[in-house]
């Protein structure tokens, strides 16, 4: 207010007309004001304002610096009460009497002033100033706004039926009250129009004497002739006689058929003696055509006839022992497996059929072949003299052998395929073993021979492929030949060196009949670890090895010898048992191809290898998922800072200490994610989750939250609810299927009805008031 | 030996005691975890539904060609399926039947452009269908169904009968453009440099709208809030009459040309245009500062719209020879139709029972498609409704689903609307660009985020 008194007074210094200026220095004078009484005055005055309207309002601030707008009031279209107004118009009069009384007075107070400003008030609203009337245009502008804001009003009418609509789950346009009564079907208009058009007039002359013809014999509508139509139907055929005389002929026609479908299985039926008769006459011709090739080329009609032959054995063979014969495929089809007792009786019969089969196959003679690679070369020292002993004899054995008979083999292989033997005879077979490898490729060349002859394995590349099984053979019997080569020599090797302090130790081997000792010496030096990489490499061949160490030579007593060479060779088969597994890769193979017995008994595991092989499992589990995990779960480092580094006071243990707790939660988190893993309770199973997941997130997944949704929880809740019937409920399957909009075809929907029964309920106000500002709480996921 | 589990069960609760009794129902509350392969079947299901879509999409129906010259407009009846008139560029009128899809009768009605073309309301079965029209030629005529026919009756043997005289026609002192009749008084407007209202008994218009300077090219009641009128003008601007005032409500100007408008029957306060850019925009009529929506994926203008009966979908036509059907709240379009043959389109319809589609284009020709591509045609088996009820949920639950989603959104496109759409791609990229390049070296001041919906309108001048 100050800064407008101050404005008052310049401006009426500087700008004003002389008029004015005097006007208000007299008025001023003759009130006897000074200053800060004017102040007064301009608020009270201003305070009385407030109930005005606005612009009132702003005249009346203007009103304080009243020298400049005190004349020209009438700005704007309508003119509204100023102080101004009532200082001009009533205030000469009244205000010279008041001066008059003041002049009197002397003084004046300001509630006197403010009961004068009522006073003046009063009187200004008894005879109020008139407006002008507004341009057209800026009366249409005025109309236009408030027409405009009638029919905003007017439009809130269909908010709740327009929310309801968009909110359904569905909207049904098949209702009467949007198709209207009479099912809105209105499709009929126009052939109502045709209608006439056609009963009116027939277009073209033809038409109008087929008209005229048809109205002459009385068949004017289409009744007329359906009528007669019927009439002249009946005349022919009562309706019984007909159908009498439709079972007629479907009963011939059945006839017919079934003896036709008798001829043709008559004459697909042959005896028994027609077939024994067609046979003889096949083996008549047959041995016509053999003597003929006896005569021409007795060498080919004996390859024949043996050829004939071994089909025949296999023949009887399949016929007895087969898997797919009559017994067997019942067995299997009607699930009669699980009954223990037929199944072994089964089983019994398999084996049979094995162990005949292989007599069929060692039946042939063979020739031995003279190329095979394992032929070795360099022997240098006395052991490796020995060993190629041992295999010049092994071979000749087997030679032997196979020359003897079929079954002492069988027998022994089994012996030798045997692991658990006793300790005795453990020598023998063993020694035995060393040669496995050439002894089975022997016999597989043997059946590869005969295998050509056969038919899938006569194939090519089956051919092809036992060749590189050959071969494989033959290159893994030549490592295993070199390995044990090799350690010899540095067993060799090692005794030259320590060869004043060692002692030899026998090591005797046996095989077959003829038994072989192979004197090995061992350093006295040597470390059992050292024992048992040799034992481990020379376990292909199931060494035993006795070990005999120098004092044992000096203070020997037979029977504590032979208390510690039990222990020993416990302890080293031991080893080389527990280093075999380890060993597999190698030994495997060397296994598989050993006897066919053999791999029969290695796929029955027995339930102790099981239990083994489970352990291993689940440590190789373990292992696997904590090295995947480790990646995963991130530790932190831990650095040295200060004081850790060197110096007086430096506590290791304390580092140590930050370490381990480190390392420690790292352990936590990752068995925590471990006990996550889907496959953490599920034994001996290792599942790949996370490939898994990658292959569904493909297909089932979606990249991006879809836009309507506000979390993933909500999506999920919604695609996890299946539509389909199988899952569902008929009723419930039916609410879920229902279309979004459903009309009729060839019905009209009629627009959008006011209802005036549906009005706007206070919580859609509030959801709307609630939703502009935001809050709005989230849906619920789902619906049910 | 195998001990076996019995299946053990309490009698009672399963022996009713009475006949009234109420048995328990078991029902499996775990059924994701008993049904594993509950996703993968669905899934399997949707995938094969889309596809099924794809392969019986065959919207076409038929093509009729009895106008000699382009089709400029198309009106339906509001009451009955079976009415559809056109009118061309050469002043003729078709009325077509569309249970037999044939013409019935040619009528030359004007001079010169066809403009407007409009149903009255007859309600009534029985009753005469009455339709408007306005031309070039300053004319709005009156025509009844009744009256055709009767002259065609009289007229049989004159081969190609075409000048039957209206029941009434004006002549109008301004420009006239299209015309379009009240739904419930027998009362149309027309648009032209000035909006004029009129009635069957005068000659001269009852009320007339004036509002800028600028002729106004389309006019629309309100299905609903019948006495309402939207207009679009040459001056780029939509403006809003009620006529029972004297004056228009209210008024806002695009940046572009609005060339095509549309009242949604079902939500009474919103209206759709179509602009001259391809966009086409819903309006609601209480708040114009802003669009409410922006509907995208024309390439070139938007030639006319009209939405369907339900007023959840509204088709387009356009001046890119496509039509495209647009669901009332997605920004982008369900469908599109084109034909190699098809030029621009300047006329569209909507039938009354929400299956058809009518389309008069430039090539003289109008086709009739289907609403929905895949629906079969024929009547159906309560079965084969409900599979196909439950292939269209299925579709609807998996269409986010990547591939579920590129099946369903492929659509076959003419060349040139490919390679345009493409352009289009890169300038609004490059647009993006620029703009982020300003805001980041400038204050926010000088670029700041205006939505789409505002960018789009221009101010007012008045």
């Amino acid at each position: 207010m100050g800064k407008k008194v101050k404005g008052n007074t310049s401006a009426s210094k500087v700008n004003q007309d002389s008029n004015e200026k005097d006007l208000h220095s007299k008025m001023l004078d003759q009130i006897g004001l000074s200053v800060s009484d004017s102040k007064n005055i301009a608020k009270d005055s201003n305070k009385k304002s407030k109930h005005s309207n606005k612009k009132a309002e702003r005249q009346q601030e203007n009103v304080v610096d009243f020298d400049q707008e005190f004349m020209d009031d009438d700005e704007g279209g309508d003119q509204q009460l100023t102080l101004g107004d009532i200082f001009q118009s009533i205030g000469v009069s009244k205000l010279s009497e008041k001066e008059q009384k003041s002049k009197n007075n002397d003084t004046i107070n300001a509630s006197k002033l403010q009961k004068q400003i009522k006073e003046l008030r009063k009187d200004a609203e008894k005879n109020p100033a008139i407006s002008q009337p507004l341009t057209g245009r800026k009366r249409l502008q005025i109309e236009r706004e408030q027409n405009y804001k009638q029919v905003q009003k007017h439009m809130k009418k269909w908010i709740p039926q327009v929310k309801e609509n968009r909110e359904a789950d569905y909207v049904d346009f098949t209702t009467t009250d949007v198709i209207g009564e009479g099912g809105g079907v209105k499709l009929n208009s126009l052939n109502q129009i045709a209608s006439n058009l056609k009963a009116s007039q027939a277009t073209s002359k033809l038409e109008q004497q087929i008209q005229q013809e048809l109205s002459r014999q009385g068949l004017q509508s289409e009744n007329d002739i359906k009528r007669k139509e019927q009439e002249s139907l009946k005349n022919v055929l009562s309706s019984d006689q007909l159908e009498q005389r439709y079972q007629q002929i479907a009963q011939m026609k059945s006839l017919l058929f079934r003896q036709e479908m008798k001829n043709r299985r008559i004459s697909k039926i042959k005896s028994k003696l027609y077939h024994k008769i067609k046979k003889r006459e096949k083996d008549r011709e047959e041995k016509k055509l053999i003597d003929y090739l006896e005569q021409i080329d007795p060498q080919a009609a004996q390859v024949y006839r043996e050829k004939e032959e071994q089909k025949k054995v296999e023949e009887r063979l399949k016929q007895r022992h087969a898997s797919n014969n009559k017994f067997a495929k019942k067995l299997k089809r009607f699930g009669m497996m699980e009954n223990e007792n037929i199944r072994e009786t089964y089983n019994e019969m398999m084996r049979e059929k094995n162990t005949l089969k292989q007599r069929t196959k060692k039946v042939n003679p063979f020739v031995e072949d003279d190329d095979s690679d394992i032929s070795d070369d360099d022997s240098g020292s006395e052991e490796e003299d020995d060993i190629n002993a041992i295999r010049k004899k092994a071979l000749k054995a087997i030679q032997n052998e196979i020359d003897d008979d079929a079954s002492d083999d069988d027998e022994e292989n089994d012996q030798s395929g045997d692991d658990d033997e006793e300790e005795d005879e453990s020598e023998d077979e063993d020694s035995d073993e060393i040669d496995l490898n050439f002894d089975d490729q022997k016999k597989s060349q043997q059946k590869q021979k005969k295998e050509t002859e056969k038919g899938i394995l006569g194939l090519k590349f089956m051919q092809r492929g036992e060749e590189r099984l050959k071969e494989q053979t033959k290159e893994q019997a030549k490592m295993l030949m070199q390995q044990i080569k090799e350690d010899q020599e540095i067993l060799g090797l090692s005794d030259e060196d320590n060869n004043k302090n060692n002692a030899f130790v026998k090591a005797s081997n046996k095989f077959g009949q003829s038994k072989l000792e192979i004197k090995q010496l061992e350093t006295h030096n040597i470390t059992d670890d050292q024992l048992k990489k040799a034992a481990v490499k020379l376990a292909g061949s199931k060494l035993n090895i006795d070990n005999e160490t120098q004092n044992a030579k000096n203070s020997s007593k037979n029977n504590d010898d032979k208390k510690k060479k039990d222990k020993k060779q416990l302890e080293v088969t031991f080893d080389v048992k527990e280093d075999l597994k380890n060993f597999k890769p190698d030994n495997k193979k060397v296994i598989s191809i050993s006897k066919d017995d053999q791999v029969l008994r290695n796929l029955f595991i027995a339930p102790q290898d099981e239990e083994q092989a489970m352990e291993e499992f689940e440590k190789e589990k373990d292992e696997q998922i904590e090295d995947e995990l480790g990646n995963k779960v991130k530790a932190p480092i831990v650095q040295r800072g200060w004081n850790e580094w060197a110096g007086d006071g430096v506590n290791e243990s304390n580092h140590e200490k930050r370490q381990a707790r480190v390392t420690e939660i790292k352990k936590k988190k990752i068995e925590e994610l471990k006990k996550q893993r889907a496959d953490s309770k599920l034994k001996g199973v290792v599942l790949n989750v996370e490939e898994r997941d990658k292959k569904f997130a493909q297909k089932y997944l979606v990249k991006e939250l879809p836009h309507p949704y506000k979390n993933v929880k909500q999506f999920e809740a919604l695609m996890n609810v299946p539509i389909g019937k199988d899952w569902n409920t008929l009723q419930s399957h039916k609410r879920l299927i229902q279309p979004d909009v459903l009309t009729k075809a060839g019905t009209i929907i009629k627009p959008l009805k006011y209802k005036k029964d549906l009005p706007i309920r206070m919580e859609t106000i509030e959801a709307l008031v609630e939703h502009r500002h935001g809050k709005r709480e989230k849906r619920p996921a789902a619906k049910f | 030996m195998v001990k076996v589990k019995t299946i053990c069960r309490n009698e009672k609760e399963y022996q009713k005691q009475t006949n009234n009794d109420l048995l328990k129902v078991y029902r499996n509350p775990t059924k994701a975890i008993l049904h594993p392969f509950q996703k993968a079947r669905e899934y399997q299901r949707a995938m094969n539904a889309a596809k099924l879509e794809k392969i019986f999409a065959k919207p076409f129906i038929e093509a009729m060609n009895d106008h000699s010259d382009g089709v400029t407009v198309l009106a339906k009846n509001r009451y009955n399926l079976v009415d559809v008139i056109s009118g061309s560029a050469d002043g003729e009128i078709i009325y077509w039947n569309m249970g037999e899809r044939k013409s019935k009768f040619i009528i030359n009605a004007h001079h010169n452009f066809v403009r407007g073309l409009s149903f009255a309301n007859n309600k009534a079965l029985s009753a005469d269908s009455i339709f408007v029209s306005s031309g070039d030629d300053k004319k709005v005529q009156i025509w009844s169904l009744q009256g055709i026919k009767a002259q065609y009756e009289k007229n049989e043997g004159l081969k190609g009968f075409k000048n039957y005289t209206p029941r009434a026609s004006f002549l109008s002192k301004h420009l006239l453009h299209n015309i379009d009749h009240s739904y419930d008084q027998n009362l149309f407007a027309t648009s032209g440099s000035v909006v004029q209202i009129w009635s069957y008994e005068r000659s001269t218009p009852l009320q007339t709208f004036e509002w800028g300077v600028d002729t106004v090219t389309k006019v629309k009641f309100n299905p609903s809030e019948t006495n309402i009128i939207a207009s679009v003008a040459l001056d780029r601007s939509i403006v809003l009459y009620d006529i029972r005032g004297n004056t228009a409500l209210e008024k806002i100007a695009m940046k572009n040309r609005c060339s095509a408008l549309c009242w949604n029957p079902y939500e009474p306060m919103n209206f759709v245009v179509g602009n001259e850019n391809s966009n086409v925009y819903t309006f609601d009529m209480r708040k114009l500062e802003s669009a409410k929506m922006i509907h995208k994926d024309h390439i070139q203008a938007v030639l006319d719209i009209d939405f369907a009966p339900t007023g959840r979908e509204f088709v387009t036509a356009s001046f890119d020879k496509t039509i495209r059907i647009f669901p009332y709240n997605d920004g982008r379009s369900r469908e599109v139709y084109h034909t190699k043959r098809m030029q621009q389109v300047n006329a569209i319809l909507y039938s009354m029972d929400n299956n058809f589609i009518i389309s008069g284009s430039e090539d003289t020709n109008i086709r009739i498609w289907k609403s929905h591509a895949a629906d079969p045609m024929k009547p159906m088996l309560p079965r084969e409704k409900e599979k196909l009820a439950y292939n269209e949920k299925l579709k609807k639950k998996y269409k986010y689903n990547h591939e579920v989603k590129r099946i369903l959104r492929h659509r076959h496109l003419p060349k040139f609307i490919v390679k345009k759409k493409k352009v289009k791609q890169i300038q609004k990229i490059s647009k993006h660009k620029k703009i982020e390049n300003i805001r980041k070296n400038n204050r926010l001041t000088d670029a700041p985020y205006i939505p789409d919906r505002k960018k789009d309108l221009d101010t007012v001048q008045d």
